[in-house]
């Protein structure tokens, strides 16, 4: 907090300055929502990467997140590439798999940080196997 | 040669053979030989058409001449069941006009098997003839117009006016009707003409002179130049023949010696009477290219099929069914548009027994529509002066069951999606296997945690506290720093 208001102390200064030339204050104002974009993201980051270095569980949903996504936009890339769906409901189980499971994961790892109330973390994980494991199920069918 | 001629054969045995009617030796005409001859005694006289009268019973028509020139000759109620044929010569009066009237004349030519030979002159154009011509579209001249050509009655002394018209006015576009084309035919004196609708059903035979008009009692001539018309014919949409002449000298004993004169005239009436230019199917059939029918086997979407069809033209020259050559037949497969238009090729003759030979024609193999539901496969042939003929044959064509579509490893394609999938499932194991066996906390962070504040670890192992307590500790670091 004390950085911020620092901070701000200094944009304020500096802007009273500009104030003799609009250009620089434009400029000036530009500059303010970068750094202070930079700093969101420099802090948001921060606190994720802090968040997962404590917990191995959430590296591992995290980096089985980031596999579904890169198999999910190898397949968009090869519909648009070869221009054609033909075998569309298989195109549409792989992705739908890869959007399920994703969802599913995101849903494992919100119970895991803060459980729902009355559901403990094992049922949670418990319902998770059940629902990817009807989720396979119904893909698999699916492409045929 | 082996593989192909074995489909065919199949084809052969399950097609439906359409029946002739083979009473080829005792009438040459194809639809019936018995003819009504309507004439006028104040008109003509029978004696001076002997020749023309004399080629018809040559070729074994059967003449009942009718005098309709005055009222008490009555026409035989039921003339219509009765005859096939009709050769109407001029006759004078208004009497006829009830006898023989426009309805019962259109019916005759509509709906029975009726074909009509007609004549009018400048003396005799029966009211009731000519609204029936109306109504196909030909106009031949009023009363007392006759076609006069000042040119040719200077070029020709010998006939005081006899009107002589080359064969290169023939209006013909094709060989169906008459081929000869090196002649002038001789047309009298007394002749009217017509003038034409623009129908394609109409078949112009001979058109008048450049030179030529209408002269009659009209004070401006009727109509005049080529666009006048002296032989038309006209065949209508259930093969009855019509054919109109402008002049009854034209087929006199004294003109019928000319041998253009001959020739036209036996053509023409061989044409009008169905003796010639006359197709029929012999035979059609279609099947699976590997020759199993379709009362076996229904069609589906995409099946390959052949499409055969056999026809014969009747050649009068030597009296029986011969192969009909053409190379612009076409199959359609419809359901309410065509999906295809097929061209029938030519593939090989057909003998079906000494009189009937024909030429089968076949698409070939063609893969049906990727499209399911009451197909017609119709083949529609119409050109001018030849017999009109069309079949159709509805089927219907299935789609594919569901155990028929290709499963998805067939498909090269579907393998990225395949592997995708298995992909997932295959990272999903691993991922409950890791899960499961890693612990929550990692080992490093809780070693910080326990070093720097081993007071509040003890009590709380649950991440949720842990984290509180990180970020506690790293903002105060913070704060310190800052300070």
């Amino acid at each position: 907090m004390g950085s911020k208001n620092t901070t701000e102390m200094k944009e304020k200064k500096e802007s009273n300055k500009a104030a003799t030339s609009t250009a620089s204050a434009t400029s000036a104002k530009t500059q303010y929502i970068a750094k202070d974009f930079q700093e969101a993201y420099t802090t948001s980051m921060k606190s994720y990467w802090d968040q997962i270095a404590s917990n191995n569980k959430l590296k591992l949903i995290d980096l089985f997140c980031a596999f579904l996504v890169v198999v999910g936009i190898i397949q968009f890339a090869f519909v648009c590439l070869i221009r054609d769906n033909y075998p569309f409901n298989a195109f549409l189980a792989g992705f739908i798999i890869c959007v399920g499971q994703f969802v599913l994961l995101i849903s494992l790892r919100l119970q895991l940080l803060n459980p729902f109330e009355g559901i403990p973390k094992n049922r949670a994980f418990g319902e998770f196997v059940l629902a990817s494991l009807i989720l396979h199920f119904i893909c698999i069918h699916f492409i045929n | 040669m082996q593989l192909k001629m074995n489909p065919l054969l199949v084809i052969f045995i399950s097609s439906l053979f359409y029946l002739f009617q083979f009473q080829v030796v005792n009438a040459r005409s194809l639809t019936g030989s018995n003819t009504l001859v309507l004439y006028d005694d104040r008109l003509i006289d029978l004696d001076d058409y002997s020749k023309f009268f004399e080629s018809l019973k040559d070729r074994s028509f059967q003449l009942q001449f009718q005098d309709l020139s005055s009222k008490q000759s009555q026409l035989d109620s039921n003339w219509i069941e009765k005859y096939n044929n009709l050769i109407i010569f001029p006759i004078k009066g208004k009497h006829i006009n009830r006898q023989l009237s426009v309805d019962s004349l259109l019916n005759f030519y509509e709906n029975k098997i009726g074909n009509i030979l007609t004549m009018t002159t400048p003396d005799g154009v029966p009211d009731s003839v000519r609204l029936f011509l109306n109504q196909l579209g030909i106009y031949p001249s009023p009363k007392g117009q006759a076609l006069t050509d000042y040119f040719q009655a200077s070029s020709s002394s010998s006939s005081s006016s006899n009107l002589v018209i080359p064969s290169s006015n023939l209006a013909l576009t094709n060989n169906y009707i008459y081929q000869d084309y090196n002649e002038q035919f001789q047309f009298g004196s007394r002749v009217s003409v017509a003038i034409l609708d623009n129908r394609d059903l109409i078949i112009p035979v001979l058109r008048s002179t450049r030179t030529s008009f209408d002269k009659g009692p009209m004070k401006t001539s009727w109509s005049n130049g080529s666009q006048n018309y002296l032989i038309v014919s006209f065949q209508n949409l259930q093969n009855n023949r019509l054919s109109w002449i402008g002049s009854i000298e034209f087929l006199n004993d004294s003109n019928f010696d000319m041998e253009s004169n001959e020739s036209l005239i036996k053509e023409l009436t061989k044409w009008t009477f169905n003796e010639k230019s006359i197709v029929k199917i012999a035979s059609l059939g279609h099947a699976h290219s590997n020759g199993i029918s379709y009362d076996d086997l229904k069609y589906k979407v995409n099946d390959e099929i052949i499409f055969n069809l056999t026809l014969t033209e009747w050649d009068d020259h030597q009296q029986k069914w011969t192969p009909f050559l053409a190379d612009d037949i076409q199959l359609e497969l419809k359901q309410v548009d065509p999906y295809y238009r097929l061209n029938l090729k030519k593939d090989e003759m057909v003998v079906f027994n000494d009189n009937v030979s024909g030429q089968l024609y076949s698409t070939g193999p063609f893969k049906l529509p990727t499209r399911h539901g009451v197909f017609t496969f119709s083949v529609e042939y119409e050109r001018s002066g030849l017999s009109f003929f069309k079949v159709e044959d509805v089927k219907s064509i299935r789609h594919l069951a569901n155990d028929e579509y290709p499963r998805s490893w067939e498909i090269t394609n579907a393998w990225v999606y395949l592997t995708s999938i298995y992909s997932v499932i295959g990272a999903w194991i691993i991922f409950i296997i890791t899960f499961l066996t890693t612990s929550s906390s990692s080992p490093s962070s809780s070693s910080v945690a326990s070093a720097s504040a081993p007071t509040v670890v003890t009590t709380t192992t649950t991440t949720k506290v842990e984290k509180k307590v990180t970020k506690k500790l790293t903002s105060g670091s913070k704060v310190t720093e800052t300070k």
